[in-house]
């Protein structure tokens, strides 16, 4: 243990049960969000002195800042992607640790889905391209399901992986939303729906990439000692680490993912190991995420992924129970999803679920891996590690 | 010509000697010529040494398919009406990956990762042309 080890601790989370928010702006679902999250641990955003959001358009971080009526000492609009809000956790930490914060608030809100917003498969008219690097990449059509799709299909090719084996992360995260009352899609699917929903970018099919929806969440973070007086159990940051790969100058093996470097560093610092991990929230934006983010943060051999997620391993009654909230795949995706890997993983190290099926037994140390950006082009990793008292 | 929607490459400084390559059918490799190294894709400063001598090497056109997908959806205009297409990493005989299209098959699903392609080049208008592939 070390670096940010129990440095801070994770005392509000809040993921807004709204799948489809019309008439909401992004702006008010973040401040709903954050009210919610503030109250449960007894505090207000008269307490906030530190603010993280990623950074949207323009600077509109600070915009949210002034909205929720906060006034940081310690601001960080880190835009890496879905997997931002890690990284903003980690962040967090670092400062609460350093002395320049008390409380951080993180937020996200999102109207993708009411918006019609096309996230990943077009629709725009035609954009003015910078030179480098979309030139030498936005004439060919890369959507972002098919970014994806690439690392699949090589990781088909180089290791055996199938299809099937593919589907069952699907089904496993069906299995999981059945048991969220707030997931967008509930009702069980089999290893032969997903393989016959339609093509979106071969070999993913429509099941095997991520719902659409609208959404937000927030987070609040603070110090061992004004975690002491919160409402709420506190939930520790155990373990923090990052990581980015990018084209790699022409010369890359895209079905190891920013994973390898970032899970090594939490786990590091939290010192666990694979089998102290009680609990796992992946970021799924697609099938193929899941799986490359398995072996990248060694749960697995590199290629021996599709083994790995076969039969009821991931599953809320199996040894690794993963994404137990029905994840992107079934619950909700906003463009962003990272916040909400930290929400469950909080709630489930609180034990918020006890009495109900949903809850995993003895949950002591949850690992969220996110990733942002695009597997097969440049992408971010994000890992932390989380325990209770 | 006057029709192509899809987005087009914005040629700058930095680039231009790879995009005039393209146009005269020739596909150019950034090479550093301080420490030899080949790249991609081009830009004007070597990314494994920070050199700003860096120079082109005239491709093979060869290469193999290292991953792909065959994309269903797009609603983009011109995508939308060549669906399903390949989007595809070609690594080239040189030793360095592209990001492009492999084009030309009768059927996409005929395309396998591992297949050997060589460059073909779509002239999109006067000024810009696409260097793209197709099977060997």
């Amino acid at each position: 243990m070390g670096g940010l080890t129990k440095k801070a601790a994770i005392v509000g989370a809040y993921e807004h049960p709204g799948r489809l928010i019309p008439g909401k702006s992004t702006h008010e679902i973040q401040a709903e969000c954050a009210r919610h999250a503030l109250a449960e641990a007894g505090l207000t955003n008269k307490d906030v002195d530190g603010f993280m959001t990623p950074s949207g358009i323009g600077m509109d971080a600070m915009n949210v800042a002034e909205y929720l009526g906060v006034q940081p000492d310690v601001f960080d609009s880190t835009q890496v992607g879905g997997s931002s809000f890690l990284l903003h956790v980690a962040r967090a930490t670092a400062a609460i640790a350093a002395g320049q914060a008390q409380v951080v608030l993180i937020t996200y809100g999102s109207n993708a889905r009411s918006a019609a917003r096309a996230i990943g498969t077009g629709g725009a008219a035609r954009p003015v391209i910078n030179p480098w690097p979309d030139s030498f990449e936005a004439p060919y059509g890369g959507i972002l399901a098919g970014m994806y799709a690439t690392v699949a299909s090589r990781h088909m090719h180089e290791y055996g992986t199938t299809k099937e084996q593919l589907a069952n992360i699907s089904v496993v995260t069906r299995r999981h939303a059945s048991m969220n009352p707030d997931a967008m899609y509930r009702d069980p699917i089999a290893v032969d729906d997903v393989l016959a929903s339609r093509m979106i970018a071969w070999p993913l099919k429509m099941l095997e990439c991520c719902v659409i929806s609208d959404g937000g969440g927030a987070i609040v973070v603070t110090s061992p000692e004004r975690a002491r007086d919160c409402k709420t159990r506190p939930v520790w940051v155990l373990g923090a680490g990052e990581g980015y790969r990018h084209l790699g100058r022409g010369k890359r093996d895209w079905t190891t993912i920013a994973a390898a470097q970032s899970g090594p560093s939490a786990m590091g610092m939290a010192g666990v190991t694979h089998k102290d991990i009680d609990h796992l929230m992946v970021y799924d934006s697609f099938t193929i995420t899941v799986l490359t983010t398995l072996e990248s943060l060694g749960f697995c051999k590199t290629g021996e992924g599709g083994s790995f997620v076969e039969g009821n391993r991931l599953a809320i009654d199996g040894e690794l129970p993963m994404n137990t909230d029905g994840g992107g795949l079934s619950s909700n995706h906003p463009g962003m999803r990272g916040i909400f890997l930290i929400i469950e993983a909080v709630k489930q190290l609180r034990g918020d679920y006890e009495g109900t099926q949903r809850q995993v037994k003895d949950c002591k140390i949850s690992l969220c891996h996110g990733t942002g950006g695009m597997l097969g082009s440049r992408h971010s990793g994000e890992t932390l590690v989380l325990g209770r008292d | 010509m006057a029709d192509y929607v899809k987005p087009l490459p914005t040629i700058s400084d930095e680039t231009k000697t790879y995009w005039e390559g393209c146009k005269a059918h020739e596909l150019r490799i950034p090479k550093c010529n301080d420490c030899s190294e080949l790249f991609f894709p081009p830009q004007g400063v070597c990314p494994h040494c920070l050199s700003d001598n860096v120079g082109y090497q005239k491709a093979s056109g060869k290469g193999t398919v290292y991953s792909m997908s065959i994309v269903h959806q797009n609603r983009s205009p011109g995508f939308r009406d060549e669906l399903p297409y390949i989007i595809a990493y070609v690594t080239l005989d040189e030793g360095v990956q592209m990001f492009t299209n492999v084009v030309g098959a009768d059927d996409p699903y005929q395309v396998k990762v591992g297949a050997a392609v060589e460059v073909v080049f779509e002239d999109a208008t006067d000024e810009i042309t696409i260097p793209k592939f197709k099977p060997a």
